[in-house]
């Protein structure tokens, strides 16, 4: 699949004095995985809010799966499974409680049991923990049940914030697996992220987002992990004017 | 069918997380304690009430039977007596032994409300003293009692009810918001509002259904214990109140859902509705009541003692002469038995004097209460507590309107036993129509006059519920305001 399942076109957002998109233009082609880097307060959790209906863009166009995200929000939001930093679950209720709960929110058929237990197999949590309170369960066993309610929804897009924040290097590192099997199976993916490790490990394609405008796109497999890091503080402190 | 699967699914998920919260356990344990700690008083105070007005209605047959039978006697062996006790004086009947004490019966929901039946007594002596004195004698309530007020279950759905309510909304969806759970719950789909209205009512069920179960509880119990229970009301009483607790609570439910949708976390939630519960069940009454007290001061009961005794003095020393005046004035009563010295026949007069110097003050007194209770009636918007309070006492009968319907009845007996006592005191015949006494029957007020009265109180708390859900939707259709973007 080669058009675009994110579109985004002139995307502007401020904030009383702050602007924090200045016309963001990005094209995530179908089945890829995106990795959107830049500091904190470069725009990529607003670029995520406007996508997911969240707030709306002062300016520009959006578009998920081909819909208009400013003029059809909802229907937007159902082209889209969204992971965030930190995956909130209700702790009195099991892994596969919490999937079938939220999984139901939006569903709009009978999922089998079946089915919501070959998504938290996929997403990589064990199978012991399924029917245990979450209460007991690690960032990374969260996360996993995230994935899962994410497959469950079947949805073209996937937004991943900080996916791999707070998560130790073996959870780093199966949420990545994971990921990969998603764009395998043809699922766009666009993460905003401080981790560029792991972005270089998982996307297809990276973008350098900076003061709300992409600075610049890397292909990662042209590039190694060392050489990414200096293109990013290199840009980073262009736009910025930080010396390093 | 996606509304459907969607409820289901927020139905089960919540059912779980209630089942596995202690908080919801709590409040389910005190709320069912709170429902039958009143269900219990209610049922044992309308059994003594039940009970004494039994023993009184028997004690007046029984009076009534052995005067008649001492008349008999006396006319048969033509033996003396004192005046003062003779079951032959018009006036010893009228007055004393023929006394009958009218009570306002029991509903098959009395139970359920104490109403204004702690401020009225059960019942009013009837007798051919004046009407001032059909208050006089009742219950005598404990003071601290009266302080203190009455443990029932309208107090229980008026003031405990919302509170634990509130108890299990407060953090719906505080808590989501504040973990950052909210904008998780939207992405899934299945619109926020529905969300959030079947986490709501799933909780507002909780409470409310065990509270009708004890409502349907308490009517049947209360409907087994007396046996003239059927008066043909009972279902539309019932329907009635179990209207009144669950638009109230509907009204608690729809301001947690407004609440729900401003920018607060759990904390500030659960100030925010705390101080809700305090606003429009504490607050607005008591200033409601300071307003009436500024407006409508009660009437001055010293003040109408006083000019009793003025009354009673003047007439008192004008003595037969009054006798004489109201002999002039009505000369059909003027027969040759009647003696203007005569004690009964001067006492009657100076009441019925008495009753006269009184009656502008009685009517000015009357006209301020109903001027205060007409204030009342309008304050009552301010506050649907103070709506669903009337409107719980006036299904289950215990209330103003249906007190004042019977009073109207009594005020009507009691003129109709004056009229078939006054002139026989006043001829000074010998009295032997102890079987053509009146006898009294309490006409149940009709529901077309309860209706409209329960219809209006149930729309305007509708009105508070409609205003809160109107906001609350408001805010739901700016998603970024309820996730606290803005």
């Amino acid at each position: 699949m080669t058009e675009a399942a994110l579109e985004l076109i002139g995307l502007r957002k401020r904030f009383g004095d702050h602007e924090a998109l200045t016309g963001l233009d990005l094209k995530v082609p179908g089945g890829t995985c995106y990795a959107l880097l830049g500091p904190n307060g470069a725009g990529k959790t607003t670029t995520l809010n406007i996508l997911l209906g969240f707030i709306a863009a002062d300016a520009g166009t959006a578009r998920v799966d081909g819909v208009d995200v400013l003029a059809e929000p909802a229907r937007a939001r159902t082209r889209i499974a969204y992971i965030p930093e930190q995956v909130q679950l209700y702790p009195r209720l099991s892994g596969f409680e919490n999937l079938e709960y939220f999984h139901g929110l939006g569903s709009r058929e009978d999922t089998a049991a079946r089915r919501l237990r070959d998504c938290l197999r996929q997403a990589g949590l064990d199978e012991a923990a399924w029917d245990r309170r979450v209460a007991g369960y690690s960032k990374g066993m969260r996360q996993k049940v995230g994935i899962a309610i994410a497959l469950a929804r079947r949805a073209p897009v996937m937004l991943l914030d900080e996916p791999t924040s707070g998560l130790d290097p073996q959870a780093a590192w199966e949420l990545n697996n994971s990921l990969r099997s998603l764009a395998e199976q043809g699922v766009t993916m666009l993460m905003a992220t401080h981790d560029l490790f792991r972005a270089r490990e998982v996307a297809s394609r990276i973008g350098i987002l900076v003061n709300g405008r992409l600075q610049q796109e890397i292909d990662p497999a042209e590039v190694a992990g060392p050489e990414l890091e200096a293109r990013y503080l290199q840009e980073v402190q262009r736009v910025l004017g930080v010396q390093a | 069918m996606k509304a459907p699967r969607f409820s289901r699914a927020v139905f089960l998920g919540e059912w779980r997380l209630l089942w596995r919260d202690p908080a919801a356990w709590v409040v389910l344990g005190v709320l069912t304690a709170a429902l039958l700690g009143a269900l219990w008083q209610g049922l044992a105070r309308e059994q003594a009430v039940a009970s004494s007005l039994a023993e009184l209605a028997q004690a007046d047959a029984d009076r009534m039977e052995a005067a008649a039978d001492l008349a008999q006697w006396l006319a048969d062996t033509e033996g003396g007596i004192s005046r003062f006790r003779d079951p032959r004086s018009a006036d010893v009947v009228g007055r004393r032994l023929g006394v009958q004490h009218l009570a306002l019966p029991p509903t098959a929901l009395s139970a359920l409300a104490v109403g204004q039946s702690d401020l009225y007594p059960a019942w009013h002596p009837v007798s051919l003293e004046s009407r001032d004195r059909l208050q006089a004698e009742g219950e005598l309530t404990h003071p601290r009692q009266l302080a203190v007020g009455r443990f029932d279950l309208s107090f229980v759905v008026v003031f405990v009810a919302p509170l634990l309510l509130l108890g299990l909304l407060a953090s719906v969806p505080a808590r989501e918001r504040e973990t950052g759970m909210l904008p998780w719950v939207v992405v899934q789909g299945g619109g926020l509002g529905s969300w959030l209205l079947g986490r709501v009512l799933l909780r507002w069920l909780l409470v409310l259904l065990p509270t009708l179960l004890c409502g349907v509880l308490a009517v049947l119990l209360q409907a087994m214990a007396l046996a003239a229970a059927g008066d043909g009301q009972t279902v539309v009483r019932g329907l009635l109140w179990a209207a009144q607790v669950t638009g109230y609570l509907a009204f608690w439910a729809a301001l947690a859902l407004w609440v729900g949708t401003l920018p607060l976390d759990g904390a500030r939630s659960a100030l925010a509705l705390a101080f809700a519960w305090l606003l429009f069940v504490v607050l607005i009454p008591a200033v409601t009541q300071v307003v009436l007290d500024l407006a409508h001061p009660q009437p001055s009961r010293m003040a109408y003692v006083d000019a009793m005794r003025d009354a009673t003095d003047l007439a008192r020393a004008e003595g037969s002469e009054a006798l004489v005046r109201y002999l002039e004035d009505h000369p059909e009563l003027a027969g040759d038995a009647v003696d203007a010295d005569d004690f009964f026949a001067q006492r009657l007069l100076v009441q019925e004097r008495v009753e006269a110097e009184l009656a502008p003050l009685s009517a000015a007194f009357e006209a301020q209460r109903a001027a205060r209770a007409r204030q009342a009636a309008w304050l009552r918007l301010t506050s649907p507590a103070l709506l669903t309070m009337d409107g719980l006492a006036d299904a289950a009968g215990t209330g103003e309107p249906r007190h004042r319907h019977f009073m109207a009845q009594v005020h009507g007996f009691h003129s109709e036993w004056r009229a078939f006592f006054a002139p026989r005191v006043l001829s000074g015949e010998r009295f032997l129509d102890h079987d053509r006494v009146p006898g009294f029957g309490y006409e149940q007020e009709p529901l077309r006059l309860l209706m409209p009265r329960s219809s209006w109180l149930l729309t305007a708390t509708a009105g508070f519920t409609v205003l809160f859900g109107w906001l609350a939707l408001r805010r739901w259709r700016s998603l970024p305001k309820v996730l606290g973007h803005v």
